[in-house]
Formats: C-alpha cells, structure tokens, sequence
C-alpha cells in the first residue's frame, strides 16, 4: 500500500496541466463597427475607428495600380491547454479573429464592410 | 526503486495528441445561399463575413475565407543529443543527400517512390539525433501531424459585380470525427 501511494505520489509530481491566452492587437467590438456607414464614411474616417489596417490591398487596376481598394484588419485571441502525464500528453491550440473587411469605391469611400467578430469564443479544451 | 525507475525512463518518452484550430467554419448553409450569376459583394460579405484574403485580377475580385485545423498524433523519445558529436558527419552527409536525392520521385515508378521516402524518412529520424545547432532536435517523432483547411473561394466579375464562381473545399468538416484515427491515416 505504501509503495503504491508513493508511486500514485510520483505519477502526481511528474504531471502537469498548462492553461494559456495569447491576444494580438486590440479586439474589436460591434459598436465601433456601427460608426462606419457605407456610402458614407470615407478611408479617414475608417482609420479614426480602427486604427491604421494591418493590410492594405490594391485594386491592380491598369489606369491606378496603386489604388487602396481593402482595408483589412485582424485581431487575434489564442488559447492553449495541454495536460502532461506520464506517458501521454494532449495539447489543444483554439484561435479565433476579429476580422473586419472595408471595401471602398473609386471615390474613396466604403462601399461594402465584413466582418467577423469571433475572437472572444475562443476556448480551452481537449483535442480530442 | 524499480517503479521509480520505470517513471523515469518513461518521461523520456511521450504518446502525444494534438489538435490546433485556426479561425471558425463558415455559418451553415451560408455557402449554399450564394447563387451564381446574381450574388454581389454585399451578400457574400453577410454570409460568410470577413475574408481572409482579397486579391484582384484586371477583370475579378477574389474572396478567399478559411478555416484551419491542424491535427495529429507523436509519439516522441526525448534524447540527449548533446552526447552525440555528430556536427561535420551530419552536414557532410546531408550536403551529399540533398544533392543526390530527388525532391519530387518520378509517380510513374512506384518502387523509386517507396525506396526514396523510405531513405527520407530514415534520415529525418537520424537528423533528430544531430546537436540542436547543426539542426536536430531533442525528440524523436514518430507517427506526425496532419495540417487541413476548409476554405472557401468567391470569385467576382469586376465589371458587372456578381458572383461568377465559388468553391468549397472540406476536408476537415468531411473528416471522420476521429482525431486518432485519422492520425494514423495521415501521410
């Protein structure tokens, strides 16, 4: 019986659990999202809301190349589990963005805004 | 004493499951609800959100969004590399495989492709051996991990505006639900 606490004891000592959140950038939240008005706000305006993009993409247009057709910004929150035994570990990694997509006209001007807010579900867990 | 002993021979190996999910799947029958020929921009944005990646050709706008899972099974040995000097041996034999060994066999030759990846797979695990600055590492792994991706594709003609291809595919949500399983199956 001693042995068998002793080696239970062991077991216990040799094993571990690991809980841990990773954020990238700021998150964003749906009620800055209602301040820009398609048809309305423009690339400033956008900006003033969230910031600088963290991806720009160009429109490759013949006439205008370099025209700022996306502003794309990304938020990102990570969370990992991992259970340490003895001979056998599990490691889950779960990772979910606030993405916003602004689309702007010839004018400048947002024409189109997707998004997905979702970086807060993510979640500690299992892999299996 | 020999209990102890046997834990500590086993913490220097390690059965390990792994699974890291990268973003969200797309909203069900969202995909379903884009229509060719009459879905703009707008509609795709409501149904599927934020794309991962835009990129424009002179006459399309592609929407591309994704979802990825990367998923698999080790079984590692922990080693003291550092016992093994193996630095020269190991660069010059590397430097001697790299340039020999084809990186793509030839498909039509199924024995070239067996002898081949077997070669590759022995020297990876002898790699695993080499001190950590010459390019090893301090496992050993066996079995691996498979990486996939649903992603979703929408194609956008620039000059009318409208969907005029998309595509979907998912091989994680047409996995077999076994994390395990699969695992053993991967390549």
């Amino acid at each position: 019986m001693k042995k068998l606490v002793c080696l239970l004891a062991l077991c216990v000592a040799t094993s571990g659990c690991v809980l841990s959140q990773a954020t990238d950038g700021t998150s964003i939240d749906a009620t800055t999202l209602e301040g820009i008005t398609p048809g309305r706000s423009t690339r400033a305006d956008v900006t003033r809301l969230l910031g600088p993009p963290d991806e720009i993409i160009n429109a490759a247009k013949e006439h205008d190349p370099l025209f700022e057709k996306v502003f794309i910004y990304k938020r990102s929150r990570t969370r990992n589990s991992a259970l340490f035994l003895v001979i056998f570990s599990t490691y889950r990694s779960d990772t979910k963005y606030d993405q916003v997509a602004v689309f702007f006209d010839e004018r400048g001007v947002v024409e189109h805004v997707g998004s997905d807010v979702s970086a807060a579900t993510a979640s500690y867990g299992m892999p299996f | 004493m020999g209990a102890t002993l046997a834990v500590a021979l086993c913490t220097g190996c390690r059965y390990q499951v792994v699974r890291i999910d990268v973003g969200s799947p797309p909203p069900e029958g969202a995909y379903q609800s884009i229509e060719l020929g009459q879905s703009q921009r707008g509609d795709v944005l409501d149904a599927l959100g934020a794309p991962i990646h835009v990129r424009y050709t002179p006459r399309e706008e592609v929407l591309e969004f994704e979802f990825a899972q990367r998923r698999g099974t080790d079984l590692e040995f922990i080693l003291p590399t550092a016992a093994f000097a193996w630095g020269p041996i190991i660069s010059t034999v590397n430097s001697a495989l790299t340039a020999t060994l084809p990186s793509d066999p030839n498909p039509g030759v199924p024995d070239q492709i067996w002898v081949f990846r077997v070669a590759e797979f022995l020297w990876g695990q002898a790699l695993s051996f080499a001190p950590l600055e010459t390019g090893g590492a301090d496992t050993v792994s066996l079995f691996g991990r498979r990486a996939l991706s649903d992603r979703i594709e929408v194609v956008l003609d620039r000059s009318r505006g409208v969907v005029v291809r998309k595509s979907y595919e998912a091989p994680i949500s047409a996995g077999s639900g076994s994390l395990i399983r699969e695992s053993f199956l991967a390549d």
